[in-house]
């Protein structure tokens, strides 16, 4: 049986050449390695072999690497295992080493009004229930929010109150009311985070303590020019500079009338032309 | 449709003064009817009454156009005139070029006029002063501006530039769908 045992002889060869090409699953290291599995870490502090580097940089770097590796699998093995639909999932454990803050630590925030007001006179926000008894619906409802307890926004009937203008509109007068709340709601607010970011703001949305350019004092202006009870009207048409700075800010924009008075517009326009000739010097 | 504030009024007339001067006053005084300007979509159009009067029957989405579309105001209120004006302003004209026959077709491509296409100038014309420019027989082409005065015309070399292109009847092939 020499053939065959020639044959046996060859394959345990190959099997054996097999086993030493792939290696073992056990690696040695002078320094044993530091394995954190929380943040999926191997930490190797080993002194690395300056003559294995220098002879084959890129093989010295693969083999530390495997090697690493290796441990690193043999310790996830380690650890508890769940199977999800036929997905094995190991629980890795609490991360031990610490990283650092990402972002900054937060700024505590500056007060609002009504914080400061409140701590100057010791009021305390008293804990409010979720939920209120509406006695019409004889249910529970919300405090506020959807299909809140006392809603009244919508009413379908309102009393006209016996000093009232008869013509008055009631329910305008609630919607522009509600429309009121809100807007002052949301100034302050913004106030608020003006103040909170050291920004001083006049009333119309101006800067205060800001250098005031040309452009401040024309539109500081504009603001006076229909701050007056009329809005405006009577004073003083601003040049086409002026109108374009101030866009936003007059509302009444005056143009003729189209179907005017053609003549007058005739006598208006030569006028104009005459005070540009008599005013340029050619 | 409105008729335009005092401010654009002498916009539109120092434009239109600098290619035809005093004149401007016989375009406003006419003996045939009262004819105004009217702004519409930022552009200024020349009317008669009873034009205004019909035009005004229209919605503003729907009118397109009324009277004469003598030009536009840009985004920064500075007036464009455009060559749709040019039958208004080519009679009273102050300061004229008249062009040779083969500098014509340069000019109605778009491009500004060589001395060597020059015919005539009136004379005193100041530089950088708006002219219109005709053919030697007294068609009117368009407008330009002066690159050089008269005396100036006559000392440079033929290559120079003589007249800045402003508009020309080209145009309305050119640039129809701007024209209104």
């Amino acid at each position: 049986m020499n053939s065959n045992d020639l044959v046996k002889n060859i394959l345990k060869h190959d099997i054996d050449e097999q086993d030493r090409i792939l290696k073992s699953t056990e690696v040695i290291k002078p320094c044993p390695v530091d394995i954190d599995l929380g943040n999926l870490l191997v930490w190797d502090s080993n002194i690395i072999d300056q003559q294995a580097y220098k002879a084959n940089r890129d093989e010295y770097i693969k083999n530390t690497m495997r090697d690493n590796m290796q441990l690193f699998v043999n310790a996830l093995w380690q650890v508890p295992i769940e199977r999800h639909d036929n997905a094995i999932v190991a629980k890795l454990p609490e991360s031990k080493t610490i990283v650092p803050r990402e972002k900054p630590v937060p700024k505590p925030k500056p007060l609002t009004k009504w914080q400061k007001f409140a701590q100057s006179k010791g009021i305390v926000k008293q804990k409010k229930s979720k939920f209120v008894w509406d006695e019409t619906k004889k249910e529970w409802g919300r405090r506020f929010g959807y299909k809140k307890a006392n809603d009244d926004s919508k009413p379908w009937l309102i009393e006209v109150p016996t000093n009232a203008d008869p013509n008055e509109d009631q329910f305008a007068k609630r919607l522009s009311a509600k429309k009121e709340r809100v807007a002052k709601n949301e100034f302050q607010r913004l106030k608020n985070i003006a103040h909170a970011n050291k920004v001083n703001v006049r009333n119309d949305g101006a800067l205060i303590n800001k250098k005031s350019s040309a452009n401040d004092m024309k539109k500081a202006l504009a603001t006076a020019k229909y701050s007056d009870a009329s809005m405006g009207q009577f004073s003083e048409r601003a040049t086409v500079d002026e109108e374009r700075q101030t866009r936003g800010f007059s509302k009444r924009r005056k143009y003729e009338s189209n179907l005017g008075s053609l003549k007058n517009e005739k006598n208006k326009q030569l006028k104009i032309f005459d005070q540009m000739n008599s005013s340029t010097t050619k | 449709m409105r008729p335009l504030t005092d401010d654009e009024t002498k916009i539109l007339f120092e434009k239109l003064s600098k290619y035809i001067g005093d004149n401007v006053r016989m375009l406003l005084e006419r003996p045939d009817g009262l004819y105004t300007f009217r702004l519409h979509r930022e552009r200024v159009y020349y009317c008669s009454e009873a034009i205004i009067k019909y035009a005004s029957n229209f919605p503003r989405k729907e009118l397109l156009s009324f009277g004469t579309c003598f030009g536009r105001f840009t985004k920064t209120r500075k007036f464009r005139l455009h060559i749709t004006a040019l039958d208004f302003i080519a009679p009273y004209a102050k300061y004229k070029v008249w062009l040779k026959p083969n500098a014509e077709q340069q000019f109605l491509y778009g491009h500004n006029v060589v001395k060597s296409g020059l015919g005539r100038i009136t004379e005193n014309t100041p530089k950088y002063h708006g002219v219109i420019v005709y053919t030697m027989n007294d068609v009117p082409l368009g407008f330009g501006v002066a690159a050089k005065s008269t005396i100036e015309c006559r000392a440079t070399d033929p290559m120079a530039l003589v007249v800045f292109h402003q508009a020309d009847v080209g145009e309305f092939l050119r640039n129809e769908d701007a024209l209104t």
